[in-house]
């Protein structure tokens, strides 16, 4: 009897993945889904689960106190579930993530209502094989775009139009108008502060060198125009690919691109800082088989290194920190990703389960931004932690690996380290947020243009100023009716003084500043200072 | 000059014999609908297609079908035709029909090739369902028409109206759903239909038969000798489907000996062997992507018919894409871990195989999959 009950608990144990000093632990919670979707659906900063069936969006709202709540909101017809991607994004900028759905003969909207309580669905008509999507500003005027991969024909993006609307439009994003498109990672890989995309394209029947099948770089000219780059690059693998994972594995402060391909061979660009990378597979020590469809890149053990998963043999392989990694073997090999109990550790949910991360001593930091004059998400922007360690970067994403849409937060591990010196958020607008100083083991939300000056200022919003934008005056409306105001300054966005306010118990006056973004910094009588940015029209 | 009248007479009678009795054989084909006050087919003549003009925008326009256009009657020199095994439609019921322009013949280029047709043939495929719910009536919802011009291939889709009179060509090109419930075996299913687009059309009539690059082009899939050479029912007789083309004149003399050709089987059929009436089922649905330059090729198996080696066909082979417990494609003896039975029974679209073509299982070829697979003796290591 004995044998059988040790036969069991190794078993049982055989159920949890173990890599590092972190093991993944098996929930159920109550609902299944194949595209992955973890996003903040509810704005209390906390990531939920959002399933999709083509009867009902199922919203799993992450509880305060663990677990989650069910939220259920039926279709009136049926939609295209997301079979090949899903996607998360505010693109209307009304407060609440619209959900985009990548199905095999369409793209689906489903766009949040003013309270977040019902969706209205926007089935496009265009017949598409979708594969990955993303919400992303591709133009960067400020509005999430929408663009999806064709399997079969040239991919297609949708031009947001400012009022709410996404519209149908190649011209916006004009690539080669071939088949073979699978994954889009929209990433700043030349560090120059616009967004640009790495394509991973595979066309069965077509041989090695057809330009169906060879990857491609977009960089973005700064002008709203794109330039393919691939070759120069040295990222233009002929493989087929279906996924890239796109992070600084070597803390460098640039991007390398890991491509999970199911031909020929894998790769590890690591990027040589002047625009051009060098493939350094061979000493990573990463298995050579391929066959990987999906693959998803994080810090799960916060140790300050990015490791990954994907669908081969060892599926989780943990970052040594030299370029190296090691493969263990986990339950799950494909799924989003985000903190789903709150504790600082990266979960995945896949299927019916969350992998719930046992965590380790390490310190974080989790950083959630919510953009003003950037895009609502902060997608494209590009957070930096700085340290003991040197330099940590993420980029803001909607749609990573193949078909998943993981947490919109940047996550940073930090080992044991005892302070962070600040952290640097550069906004696609160009506002960079500087904060000094902030403590670990917390989640820090930035509104873009809070920090612009780097002092040490409160991260909660104490305060709010209206009308905004304004063309004369601003009133300041107190959250604490108990602060008392001592002094308030105006600065523009490169942080130069443009006006001091002494009286501040009455409106301010702004009619002689010229039109354009400000951030308005208000100290109290306990010397902490606050800031709200503003738009002077 | 009696005589010359005489002859021309008798030549004149001769020709019409011959007209009628081939337009007789024709009407015994069974039609779809078996619709009431039916009257009977017209005479037609020989069927003109101007390619400059084709696609044309309604389906009568191209007088491929005489009396009512819903009773899908074959016109003259219009062969209805059916492969040895059908691929899977969501249960869709089809007619196909093949024309060439006189004069034009086709060429064998291999068994499990597509016949080489001619400039202007025209290959015909009306997709329909009886006993449609509510009023348990029969429904043709799209026809489809291949049609080769000089620069290869064209493919173009008709959309039938709800009174069944005509179909008419779908111009956008980005497909139709079409809910439908119907009865059939005393099971009521309900689905959405849905008509591809175009690019639906090529991700599966597509290939590059050599790998090569710009060597991507249309073809239809059926139409193979290996997928023909079986006894069809034209009405009045029943006539092996290659050498009524032949006899047909729309088959060249390049066509080989009927035995030697290797041949798929009806997968219903079940006086043939397991084997076959799996193989011929897999190679139909399947082996349009799964062969060298098909949509999947970069996936190791071969499901095409001609693949007779095993381990390429699935059997023992470790799947490129992991599926969680299902080591082989196919694990011999064991159906329930074979990758080929989890895709073909799951509706998942990322998962389910066809990736397209169909949005419900078809439980009885899943069955016959399953049945072949337990049936294998082969120890997969």
């Amino acid at each position: 009897m004995k044998k059988f009950y040790i036969a069991f608990l190794v078993f049982g144990c055989s159920f949890y993945g173990n890599a590092q000093g972190i093991t993944f632990t098996p929930l159920t919670f109550g609902g299944s889904s194949g595209t992955c979707c973890v996003v903040d659906m509810n704005n209390d900063h906390l990531e939920d689960i959002v399933t999709v069936s083509s009867t009902q969006l199922s919203i799993y709202k992450q509880k305060s106190v663990g677990g989650f709540d069910l939220v259920t909101i039926p279709f009136t017809t049926p939609v295209n579930t997301p079979d090949w991607s899903i996607a998360a994004g505010d693109f209307d900028r009304n407060g609440y993530n619209d959900l985009v759905l990548g199905n095999g003969s369409r793209v689906t909207v489903l766009k949040a209502n003013d309270d977040g309580t019902n969706y209205t669905v926007v089935a496009y008509p265009q017949s598409i094989f979708t594969q990955r999507t993303n919400f992303v500003d591709i133009n960067n005027d400020g509005n999430l775009d929408l663009w999806a991969c064709h399997d079969v024909a040239q991919s297609h993006s949708y031009r947001n139009d400012g009022a709410g609307n996404l519209v149908f439009d190649n011209t916006l994003m004009p690539t080669l108008a071939v088949g073979g498109n699978y994954q889009s990672m929209w990433t700043d890989y030349n560090n120059d502060g616009y967004i640009d995309m790495y394509l991973a394209k595979c066309r069965g029947g077509a041989p090695a060198g057809d330009s169906q099948r060879i990857n491609l770089l977009y960089k973005n000219n700064g002008n709203g125009t794109f330039t393919e780059v691939g070759a120069t690059a040295g990222v233009n693998d002929g493989a087929q690919s279906w996924s890239t994972a796109i992070e600084d594995f070597d803390n460098d402060g640039d991007l390398d691109f890991l491509l999970s391909n199911i031909s020929d061979q894998n790769r590890m660009y690591r990027n040589n800082g002047d625009g051009t990378f060098t493939d350094i597979y061979a000493s990573t020590g990463i298995a050579p088989q391929v066959g990987s469809w999906e693959i998803q890149a994080a810090d799960f053990n916060n140790d300050g290194w990015i490791d990954f998963f994907w669908q081969n043999s060892k599926e989780l392989y943990m970052n040594n920190g030299d370029m190296t990694f090691t493969g263990y073997d986990l339950p799950f090999s494909e799924g989003a990703i985000g903190d789903l109990n709150n504790d600082g550790f990266l979960d995945v949910q896949n299927g019916t389960k969350v992998y719930l991360n046992s965590g380790n001593p390490n310190k974080w930091l989790t950083v959630k931004l919510e953009g003003v004059e950037s895009n609502r998400n902060g997608i494209g922007a590009r957070v930096e932690i700085y340290g003991a360690w040197g330099k940590q970067i993420r980029e803001i994403r909607s749609g990573h690996g193949f078909s998943h849409m993981s947490t919109m937060d940047a996550h940073f591990g930090i080992a044991t380290a005892s302070a962070i010196d600040k952290v640097v958020i550069k906004w696609p607008s160009g506002i960079v947020d500087t904060i000094i100083d902030p403590s670990s083991n917390q989640s820090l939300y930035v509104v873009e243009g809070s920090f612009p000056l780097g002092v040490n200022q409160s991260t909660r919003t104490a305060f709010s100023v209206y009308p905004n934008p304004t063309n004369s005056i601003l009133n300041i409306k107190l959250n604490n009716p108990a602060a008392k105001l001592k002094a308030a300054s105006i600065y523009d966005l490169s942080g130069r003084l443009i006006l001091n306010v002494s009286e501040v118990n009455q409106e301010i006056d702004v009619k002689s500043i010229s039109v354009g973004s400000y951030i308005l910094i208000i100290k109290d009588q306990q010397g902490n200072s606050f800031s709200q940015k503003f738009i002077k029209n | 000059m009696k005589k010359y009248y005489f002859l021309l007479l008798s030549l004149l009678v001769l020709i019409a014999i011959q007209f009628s009795c081939s337009k007789d054989s024709e009407s015994e084909y069974l039609p779809v609908s078996t619709a009431t006050n039916k009257i009977g087919p017209s005479v037609s003549g020989p069927i003109v297609l101007d390619l400059t003009q084709v696609p044309l925008p309604k389906l009568s326009d191209y007088h491929f079908f005489v009396g009512p256009l819903k009773d899908q009657t074959p016109g003259y020199k219009v062969i209805p035709y059916q492969p040895a095994s059908s691929l899977f439609s969501d249960y869709a019921h089809k007619k196909r029909f093949v024309w060439m322009p006189k004069g034009t013949k086709a060429t064998y280029n291999g068994d499990d090739n597509v016949l080489e047709f001619p400039v202007g043939t025209a290959l015909i495929k009306t997709f329909y369902y009886d006993n449609v719910q509510p009023a348990n009536v029969t429904r043709i919802i799209e026809t489809r028409l291949l049609i080769r011009k000089s620069d290869g291939w064209k493919l173009y889709d008709y959309k039938w109206n709800d009174e069944q009179t005509e179909a008419f060509l779908d111009t956008q090109g980005n497909g139709v759903f079409v809910p439908i419930t119907w009865t059939e075996n005393n099971v009521t299913r309900s689905i959405t239909y849905k008509i591809p687009s175009q690019t639906e059309c090529v991700t599966c009539h597509k290939i590059n038969p050599n790998q090569t690059t710009g060597g991507e082009k249309n073809t239809p899939i059926g139409p193979k000798p290996q997928n023909l050479n079986t006894t069809y029912n034209y009405g009045r007789f029943s006539r092996n489907q290659l050498t009524y083309w032949k006899n047909q004149n729309y088959i060249d003399n390049t066509l080989p000996a009927l035995s030697s050709i290797y041949s798929t089987v009806d997968w219903r059929d079940t006086s043939k062997s397991l084997e076959l009436r799996a193989r011929s089922y897999i190679d139909i649905n399947c082996a349009h992507c799964h062969r060298t330059g098909g949509h999947c090729d970069y996936v190791a198996q071969r499901f095409n018919f001609s693949n007779t080696d095993p381990y390429l066909f699935g059997v023992c082979l470790t799947p490129l894409f992991n599926i969680p417990d299902n080591p082989y494609v196919i694990k011999a003896g064991d159906a329930n871990h074979s990758e080929l039975i989890y895709r073909i029974s799951s509706n998942e679209g990322a998962e389910m195989m066809p990736i397209i073509g169909r949005t419900i299982v078809h439980e009885e070829g899943v069955q016959l999959i399953r049945d072949y697979i337990n049936s294998l003796t082969t120890h997969c290591p």
